[in-house]
């Protein structure tokens, strides 16, 4: 039934402030809408000016009544005003507000349909002239809350409702009980008071920029004290009138000033009012003094804890006592989450999962990405339930980092299902004493299922995406043994999202003409193995590099000083080339392979290592860049079922140097960093291109200490590079596996012969020069002596002493080693040209090796 | 030959080519249209690979990276909401031609999506200029006969017929996002200024290189808001550089204009942004830097205008400072100045005279406090000049 337009009865409750009425007043008269709808209502509360007698003079075009009331409150006020009014709609206004001439109408235009909208608008402030630290604030606090309303997914909360600009139906404001009259003038809040039965009541909130205001905001530091008295006497009514809403109040959450401020300043409010209230005064004349001198924080700080007394001082007025405030807050967290929870899933569609929202508009929202659950949308206390348009600006803020986590795995190729074996409901902290199974997990191929197998208790899990290693997922195995490919995902996207995230533009690019182009750049490669005596663990290593990837290179076997000749034989079984070195020394038999290599790139890894298959194609791609001399790669654990391969990787660092590539220059590094050549790449997993190896002499075999560990060659020969000029680069996605040490005695061992070689390496630098040698005194005493043996000596955390007694051993009785190596370099000849015995050539070809190497260089 | 400066979106495969004699470049990564992040990478056979650049962003980490995926995952980006409202674009010039044709280039875009360009020529020695803004066909010339870059930019503000201006330095090369960027974020009443990233166009010489390690004009890659109600407003060089930002006209009612005794052009050399900036946040609003709002600059190619450049920064800094300590009584000038001598100037200063690598060379430090030095009785002198000159008219 078409009424013709609806009539609006504008509130305007007013008390001493004739001018600004009288503006308000003749601002409503220039309106757009017909001033035969508009009915404006002006109610005099507790008016001592002339305010009613003018009122009874004022001629405006539109219907003006005057109620008058002895002086109960803002909330009384308008509640008379309404119970006098006629229109359909009701505004309300402030007399300090000043409406554009298009207001009326634009809150008429949004009351068109037929739903029960609260309409809000704008009203900020109007402050011209000087701008103090005060008004600063003031204005900044009112832009901001329309700017966030006017955003269109905005989550309107009870705060949200300001009688200042506000209009509905009359009949909803009867519904819900017009403003309860509790708030006397003394309190204030009544509108936000309002605005929770509002919510409640599931009417809608609006906010219509187009009813536009201005509010001439007489309000000074000294009024805004008084006001966050009255704050504080509001906030408790809120409470009693609405206990589920206690903990989101001010009063029970702690606010921005620190413990010890807000504590002192509640129990002075509470203890000793009269003393605080002097307090106050003096802070006040305090401030004045901080903004003449324009010192910003310290006046900001004052003033908040002085706003912040004032708010407790009223709410000390309503409660009374620190006791009844306790008991107050104690209502705290009813029933959990009676509240309703939604699950949406964002995988069939964020415009799906809106729809869902506008036709159930829970409370909450639990957001899945099919069964990854990303996260959880909290219900919020005195806000309004959710809809359709809230969700894509709810999960920018609240869920951005997770959303984009699962989305980055989800985006990733999957292939057809089928559990992943190792090579090997995530909680932290793997335990030392158990066996970890380890595995490998190629994102590129998908998240699958894993299988741990019998024994293990927890799997520790190498992510990698294509090819680069992100880091390491520590997972613990459940009763069947079969951790879910959801689980992993969850965790992978947890832990490693962002890494995940960048791993993924590798997929971006076009993978074919890309592949393409790397087999373009593949220059051969020799590799090059240094063994003694182990052929069993050999055979292992030799049968993974027969197994590379890349599409030229040969396998040479150097046999160091074997006392049988099995090795040749496995050699021989498997094709690969053979060298035979007899004078014992890890950096002679490198030598010995470097002088065999037929490439110009050598790689080196060790016989307990076993290569990832793109272990070359990734040393290949770091050549690519004409000014890297070197590329050392990450070594990362084969297996961790003994204790001592758990202390060594664990605990100790192990042999990896990171997931994070770098390339090392001299210009780039101090001297600590260039004499830490440990850091940069070790034995197991490192190239050289070769013609730096003969301008350089080759590995220093006075470093060979004799035993199978072998010295510090490999590092003192990165190092040498370096300081040469020379950049190395290290490449994580070079990767290969290593056999740590399975009994403590051998990790000992170990740790001991890590000690003697770093030792011997540093008095080889001291000897050569190679750094100012005041700072290799300086390195040894304090970097390397001090700081990495003496402090885990007195603090070793889970690493037994007797492993760091073990290396600081080493250490100490490293320069009697050296100089044992030294008189044994010096006897031993030159070693002369080895023959090379028949045998098959390397991987690549079929033509058999005979030719004898030419001579050695001195 | 110098670095090569490459423009690159993340999303692309192959490599960039066409490098040939270049030893590094110095790549810009952009996703979808946003700068993200910058890396340096080496020049192999003249080409760059996408992996290997997608492996340093990798490596230095892209902080911006997730904030726009999410943003266009999630259509978050207010698209075409309303039609962007036209705006201004000023350039303010000083005898140099050359310059000026390549940014009226680079502006032409602007022009045909609807936007009012408009080209302030300051003291200007010759008609040059005035004859390229004819010849362009779309842009407005005016012509502001006092000497100054605060003057001419009041100029641009007072004659501009749109609410909110954006001005470009005459050697600098907006991208065509950088307007609708500068643009979208004036939505908020309280942002009265907006600055965006400044890249270098190119890295030919030391000089540039130098300039663009030493003081470089891009501020990071993340969007920042400086509320003058949160930070303190003298740390108002983090929020950006003149060379681009775009300006609300109301500003000049508000905050008051570009303060004519600093800036190009008087003896204080520099420093008219800086105090404008100081300023705005003093007043309670707000600027906004903006990654997004993308502009090249073509740096000083000589050593010597490089040093005059830096002795320039330091007179205009101090020129400023004092300003601000005698009309504003900002009385934390002096903390500053000593925070900046003891964390900064001393310990470069130190660095450079033991030959650290990497440090930065000797005669431009020295240049730098040079015009510190000079920088108070610089503002002085100014001051007196502008009164004269009131004075005459």
């Amino acid at each position: 039934m078409n009424r013709g337009a609806p009539t609006v009865s504008i509130v305007i409750p007013t008390r001493d402030r004739r001018e600004a009425l009288q503006r308000t007043l003749d601002a409503l008269a220039r309106q757009t809408a017909p001033a035969e709808a508009m009915e404006v209502i002006v109610v005099a509360d507790g008016c001592t000016d002339d305010t009613a007698r003018w009122l009874r003079e004022y001629r405006p075009p539109y219907r003006l009544r005057c109620v008058e009331l002895p002086g109960s409150g803002a909330a009384a006020a308008r509640n008379a005003g309404a119970a006098a009014a006629t229109g359909e709609i009701l505004l309300f206004l402030d007399d300090d507000i000043e409406p554009a001439p298009g207001l009326v109408a634009a809150h008429l235009r949004s009351h068109e349909g037929s739903a029960d909208v609260v309409a809000i608008g704008p009203c900020p402030p109007f402050i011209p002239g000087r701008q103090d630290f005060w008004r600063v604030l003031v204005r900044r606090w009112w832009f901001d809350l329309f700017t966030a309303m006017a955003e269109p997914g905005h989550r309107f909360t009870y705060r949200d409702v300001l009688t200042g600009n506000l209009s509905m139906r009359r009949t909803l404001f009867a519904r819900v009980g017009g403003f309860d009259a509790a708030f006397g003038p003394d309190a204030s809040h009544e509108d936000w008071e309002l605005g929770i039965r509002l919510l409640k009541a599931d009417a809608r909130l609006t906010y219509i920029a187009d009813a536009a205001a201005w509010h001439h905001d007489r309000t000074n530091l000294d009024r805004s004290y008084r006001r966050a008295r009255q704050d504080g006497k509001g906030d408790v009514l809120i409470g009693q009138l609405h206990p589920e809403l206690r903990p989101a109040l001010p009063l029970a959450t702690r606010g921005p000033a620190p413990r010890p401020v807000e504590s002192a300043v509640r129990a002075l409010a509470f203890r000793a009012p009269a003393a605080g209230d002097a307090l106050a005064r003096l802070a006040r004349r305090a401030l004045d003094v901080l903004e003449s001198l324009r010192l910003r924080r310290a006046w900001r700080k004052l003033n908040g804890a002085t706003r912040r007394y004032w708010y407790w001082r009223g709410v000390a007025d309503a409660l009374g006592s620190q006791a009844e405030l306790d008991r107050f807050l104690a209502y705290g967290r009813g029933p959990e989450s009676t509240e309703s929870v939604l699950d949406i899933d964002l995988g069939l569609g964020i415009a799906e999962a809106e729809w869902r929202l506008d036709i159930e508009r829970p409370a909450a929202v639990r957001v899945w990405h099919g069964d990854v659950l990303i996260g959880l949308i909290p219900p919020v206390p005195g806000a309004e339930r959710l809809r359709g348009r809230h969700l894509r600006p709810l999960l920018a803020r609240l869920l951005g980092t997770p959303l984009s986590n699962a989305m980055a795995i989800e985006a990733l190729p999957s292939s057809t299902r089928a559990p992943i074996g190792g090579l090997a409901t995530p909680r932290r902290g793997a335990p030392l004493d158990a066996p970890l199974f380890v595995a490998e997990s190629e994102l590129s191929r998908g998240v699958h299922d894993l299988e741990v197998p019998a024994g293990y208790g927890a799997a520790r899990v190498l992510i990698r995406a294509r090819g680069r290693p992100l880091g390491w997922l520590t997972i613990w195995s459940p009763r069947s043994r079969r951790i879910p490919a959801a689980e992993l995902r969850n965790a992978i996207a947890e832990q490693f999202g962002p890494g995940a995230w960048m791993a993924l533009l590798d997929y971006t690019g076009d993978a074919e003409t890309e592949a393409a182009q790397r087999d373009g750049s593949c220059p051969p490669i020799t590799v090059v193995v240094c063994t003694r005596n182990r052929p069993e663990m050999l055979a292992d290593c030799l049968r993974a590099l027969l197994e590379l990837d890349y599409p030229e290179y040969e396998v040479i076997v150097v046999d160091n000083a074997p006392s049988d000749d099995r090795t040749a034989h496995l050699a021989a079984e498997l094709g690969v080339r053979y060298v035979r070195e007899d004078v014992p020394g890890l950096d002679r038999a490198r030598n010995r392979g470097i002088q065999a290599a037929r490439y110009e790139i050598v790689a080196f890894t060790d016989d307990d290592a076993r290569a990832d298959p793109g272990w070359l194609r990734e040393i290949a791609a770091a050549f690519a860049d004409p000014e890297i001399m070197a590329v050392t790669g990450y070594v990362a654990p084969l297996s961790l079922d003994t204790a001592a391969q758990r202390l060594f990787e664990l605990v100790y660092g192990g042999m990896s140097h990171g997931a994070r590539q770098r390339t090392f220059r001299r210009g780039e590094m101090r001297n600590a960093q260039l004499l830490w050549a440990s850091g940069m790449g070790c034995g197991a997993n490192m190239a050289f291109r070769k013609r730096i190896l003969d301008a350089l002499g080759g590995f220093d075999v006075a470093l060979d200490v004799g035993t199978r560990a072998g010295g510090g060659g490999d590092i003192e020969m990165l190092h040498r590079v370096v300081v040469s000029g020379h950049a190395v680069a290290y490449r994580p996605a070079a990767l290969v596996w290593h056999r740590h040490r399975p009994t403590l005695p051998a990790l000992r061992r170990q740790l001991f012969d890590n000690g003697r070689s770093f030792g011997a390496y540093l008095i080889t630098c001291f000897r050569r020069g190679t750094v100012p040698r005041h700072a290799i005194l300086r390195f040894a005493v304090q970097d390397w002596f001090a700081r990495w043996i003496l402090r885990r000596l007195v603090r070793p955390g889970a690493f037994p002493r007797g492993l760091v007694i073990a290396e600081m051993a080493g250490a100490i009785l490293s320069p009697l080693y050296y100089l044992g190596a030294q008189w044994e370099a010096r006897r031993r000849p030159a070693p002369g040209p080895m023959a090379e015995p028949d045998t098959q050539a390397g991987h690549t070809g079929a033509e058999r090796e005979a030719a004898l190497e030419p001579a050695v260089k001195v | 030959m110098g670095d090569a400066v490459v423009d690159f979106d993340l999303e692309r495969g192959g490599r960039v080519e066409g490098l040939d004699g270049r030893k590094q470049a110095l790549v810009l990564v952009r996703f979808r249209g946003r700068p993200i992040q910058q890396v340096t990478v080496p020049v192999v056979d003249g080409c760059i690979s996408a992996d290997e650049i997608r492996r340093r962003v990798y490596d230095v980490g892209a902080p911006g990276f997730q904030d726009r995926w999410l943003e266009v995952f999630l259509e978050l980006e207010a698209p075409a909401r309303a039609p962007i409202e036209p705006a201004t674009v000023a350039v303010c010039t000083r005898d140099r031609p050359d310059d000026l044709r390549r940014c009226l280039d680079a502006l032409a875009v602007f022009a045909r999506a609807g936007h009012e360009v408009l080209v302030v020529d300051n003291a200007p020695s010759t008609d040059e200029s005035r004859q390229i803004v004819e010849a362009s066909g779309f842009a407005r010339y005016v012509r502001e006969d006092r000497p100054g870059e605060s003057a001419a930019r009041n100029r641009a503000l007072r004659e501009a017929s749109h609410d909110i201006v954006a001005f470009s330095d005459d050697d600098a090369m907006p991208d065509p996002g950088w307007l609708p960027a500068l643009l979208r974020n004036f939505n908020d009443p309280l942002v009265l200024c907006v600055t965006g990233l400044t890249m270098p166009y190119e890295l030919e010489t030391e000089a540039q290189r130098w300039f663009e390690r030493y003081s470089p004009f891009g501020r990071g890659f993340v969007r920042t808001v400086f509320d003058g109600a949160d930070v303190n407003p003298l740390t108002a060089w983090r929020a950006g550089a003149s060379a681009n930002m775009a300006v609300r006209r109301a500003a000049l009612e508000l905050i008051g204009p570009f303060s004519e005794a600093l800036g190009c052009g008087t003896r204080s050399r520099t420093g008219s942004d800086y105090e404008f900036f100081v300023r705005i946040l003093a007043a309670g609003y707000r600027i906004v830097y903006d990654p997004a709002a993308l502009s090249w600059h073509r740096h000083r190619r000589t050593w010597n205008e490089l040093r005059q450049v830096l002795r320039g920064y330091g007179t205009g800094v101090y020129a400023a400072w004092m300003h601000l300590l005698v009309a504003h009584r900002e009385l934390i000038v002096p903390k500053l100045a000593l925070g900046w001598l003891l964390h900064t100037q001393l310990p470069n200063l130190l660095r450079s005279l033991l030959r650290r690598p990497g440090s930065v060379p000797l005669d431009l430090l020295v240049a730098e406090l040079r015009g510190c030095l000079v920088g108070p009785w610089a503002y002085v002198m100014a001051r007196r000049e502008l009164r004269r000159l009131e004075a005459i008219s």
